[in-house]
């Protein structure tokens, strides 16, 4: 090889790795997905977990994406797969949905009969057990339902479809303020809402556990 | 033209060019295949942890709400709650740290006349985010004005006023001789005196957008207004445009429109001026201004942490924060305002004040500039004010719970409300007219709420004294009019 023929592997090495980052960080979702970057290492077990720390790891999943079936987002206030198709798990995007969303901000344990409680950090990929339906109904151990009028911030309010949490209620309407994963169009974020006085809503709570209703033993 | 003068000049040697011209291209893609095999492996395996580290959150501060009294029981204590959302720190966390951040405040309290500061100290309330305090009745026996500072003791690094507009205050009225009305539970519906448009889900001309479904909820057109000739206008966000109706109900056009699909809200001005909000949080929320053929006049971020909803007053638009709980000018004729007001009270429209003056015997009271509306569970008060005075006061309870206030506006010298009201079994609007000393109408009508709509645009009224409900079903999406009389 010469100098000239070394000259010219040199520049076409440096556009081919050009291109390939290029390439390789505008379209990580083509190849991969947002779930790529996420890990499904071992859960931690928690302790204390108080309403304060639920809220406060709640408000990360702010302005980041919507997932059908998702369970990790990071914390760039951006969705980093917008656009994928509504209903469909497969395009593994950022975010989670309601359900998804809740249970991490809970830190419930993934299972549908076993009681505990755990912390799945934002990038770790867990949807857990709970449609929004069971949510509403109360289903496994450490999920309650609860009388709307007493529901206070990080309590949720669920439909058959869909799963809010209180995030703070400052509204002279009198309105709440949720925190949810809403949709693909809306992504997860805190808005103005009315759920607790809609029919098709009922109030659930996460079962006690250390510190969530102040006390622990 | 050296180098070409040069590269020319090699051409001329016939045994190098043709060998270089049958390695070249080997070379060059052996170089760009290695390039390229390089560059994904490296950004796929670094990209993420670059991401990582150039992150920024705004759950990165601390964050105060309060859902200020505005209207409150005259020489009565007060105890005022600020909610304290501290950043999350998922390192520490995971260390076993415990969190620096502990809350602490004042609120510094005016008192209507005085030029001299209280301040009051706020006390956490023990295995809660909350700070309180409680002013005493001499405060509460004058309207006033305040602020809180409340700042994180555990890093000493934030300082957070509340408001958080240094220019603006607080402000709370008291009252003491309103107009009260007890609502019973409701036994039947009113029906409404007319379905002014109706069509199925879908994306027709004739029909309207409904997107969701499981783990999302169903969303269906966000809100409603008024076009110049009283004709109406939907915004169908699902399938992006704003759908104008003729005067018959019959579609006369759609408008396509720039739009998340996220649910929003409308606002129409008296010269033909839209207003539409986007309010996903995937993008950041905006207000469009766009004339009715559709073209954008200007995009604004809204003046609001959450913006609840929009109003137009003398050609103003003004929008409501859930969070501050104040109205604030963000657009005239669609035109950026540079907000300086922000008020828990919204300003009457001109041809308003003049109508209140005439109707509710308010000669020598004051002139009415505002009003201001709250309500909790258990109760929604009502007040005109003229400055630091109430001029009329009106308190609405009920036998069930009371949701949210959908619409609260002065029309033909009356106040007009929509509210929701609740139980465990059902839900209701109940429309109430009410002079300064009568329940002069009362409805109760379905929610019509099957699908998620802007969360106070359900109803609007318009210049003719006429007021509509936007509702949904699983057969599809209706505008109804109800008919009181009077003009707006």
């Amino acid at each position: 090889m010469t100098y000239r023929d070394l000259r010219r592997f040199v520049a076409s090495a440096l556009a081919g790795l050009t291109i390939g980052l290029v390439a390789a960080t505008a379209m990580p979702a083509l190849a991969h997905g947002f779930y790529d970057q996420c890990n499904t290492n071992t859960a931690y077990s928690l302790g204390i977990w108080t309403r304060s720390q639920a809220r406060s790891f709640a408000l990360v999943g702010r302005y980041e994406g919507y997932h059908w079936g998702g369970g990790c987002w990071d914390n760039d206030n951006v969705d980093d797969q917008p656009g994928d198709p509504v209903q469909t798990e497969g395009t593994h995007g950022e975010g989670g949905d309601c359900s998804g969303f809740t249970f991490k901000s809970w830190g419930l344990k993934n299972s549908e009969t076993t009681s505990g409680y755990h912390y799945w950090p934002r990038m770790h990929r867990v949807h857990g057990p709970f449609v929004a339906a069971e949510f509403k109904a109360g289903l496994g151990p450490d999920v309650n339902t609860v009388a709307k009028p007493s529901a206070i911030y990080m309590d949720a309010f669920a439909s058959s479809g869909h799963i809010g949490m209180i995030y703070s209620t400052t509204s002279t309407a009198n309105t709440d303020n949720i925190i949810e994963a809403k949709s693909e169009a809306s992504g997860t974020g805190l808005w103005s809402r009315t759920y607790r006085g809609d029919g098709a809503y009922g109030g659930v709570r996460r079962g006690g556990g250390c510190g969530w209703d102040g006390t622990c033993s | 033209m050296s180098d070409r003068f040069s590269f020319s000049s090699r051409k001329r040697k016939p045994t190098l060019r043709n060998e270089g011209q049958m390695r070249k291209p080997k070379i060059v893609a052996l170089g760009l295949a290695v390039g390229l095999v390089f560059g994904f492996v490296g950004a796929w395996s670094v990209g993420p942890a670059l991401s990582e580290g150039t992150e920024r959150s705004i759950a990165e501060t601390l964050q105060v709400h309060h859902k200020q009294p505005s209207l409150v029981d005259r020489s009565k204590p007060l105890e005022l709650v600020y909610d304290t959302i501290c950043p999350w720190d998922e390192e520490a966390f995971m260390k076993n740290v415990a969190s620096e951040c502990k809350p602490t405040g004042d609120i510094f309290v005016r008192s209507e006349g005085s030029e001299v500061l209280q301040v009051y100290t706020l006390n956490p309330v023990e295995g809660t985010p909350f700070l309180t305090a409680t002013l005493p009745s001499e405060v509460t026996s004058h309207s006033f004005t305040y602020f809180a500072e409340v700042r994180d003791e555990g890093s000493g690094s934030e300082l957070v006023r509340i408001p958080d507009d240094p220019r603006t205050f607080h402000r709370a009225f008291p009252l003491d001789d309103s107009f009260d009305v007890m609502l019973e539970n409701p036994k039947a519906f009113d029906q409404p005196d007319a379905t002014v448009v109706r069509g199925s889900w879908g994306g027709e001309m004739s029909q309207f957008g409904l997107t969701g479904g499981n783990e999302s909820g169903l969303d269906g057109p966000s809100a409603f207004g008024f076009d110049t000739d009283g004709s109406l206008v939907v915004l169908d966000q699902v399938n992006g445009r704003l759908i104008d109706f003729n005067l018959l109900g019959g579609v006369d056009g759609a408008v396509t429109i720039d739009h998340s699909g996220s649910l929003g809200d409308l606002a129409v001005g008296s010269d033909g001026v839209r207003y539409v909000m986007d309010d996903s949080a995937r993008a950041d929320a905006r207000v469009v201004a766009l004339t009715p053929e559709g073209h954008s006049l200007v995009t604004a971020a809204p003046p609001a942490l959450l913006p609840e909803k929009m109003s137009i007053v003398d050609g103003k638009l003004f929008i409501l924060d859930a969070i501050r709980g104040s109205w604030s000018a963000a657009m005239d004729g669609g035109e950026v305002v540079v907000t300086e007001m922000r008020s828990n009270g919204l300003p009457l429209e001109t041809a308003q004040r003049t109508a209140v003056l005439d109707k509710m015997n308010l000669s020598g009271a004051g002139n009415p500039g505002e009003l201001v509306a709250w309500a909790d569970a258990n109760e929604a008060k009502f007040a005109l004010v003229d400055g630091t005075r109430v001029i009329r006061s009106w308190r609405v309870s009920s036998e069930r719970q009371i949701g949210e206030i959908q619409l609260a506006l002065i029309s033909d010298g009356a106040l007009l409300v929509v509210l929701r009201t609740w139980n465990d079994t059902n839900s209701a609007f109940e429309i109430l007219r009410l002079s300064d000393s009568e329940l002069l109408d009362h409805r109760v009508v379905e929610t019509g709420d099957w699908a998620q709509s802007s969360v106070l645009g359900r109803f609007e009224l318009n210049t003719r004294g006429e007021l509509f409900q936007l509702r949904s079903s699983p057969d599809g999406f209706s505008i109804v009019r109800f008919d009181f009389g009077g003009g707006k």
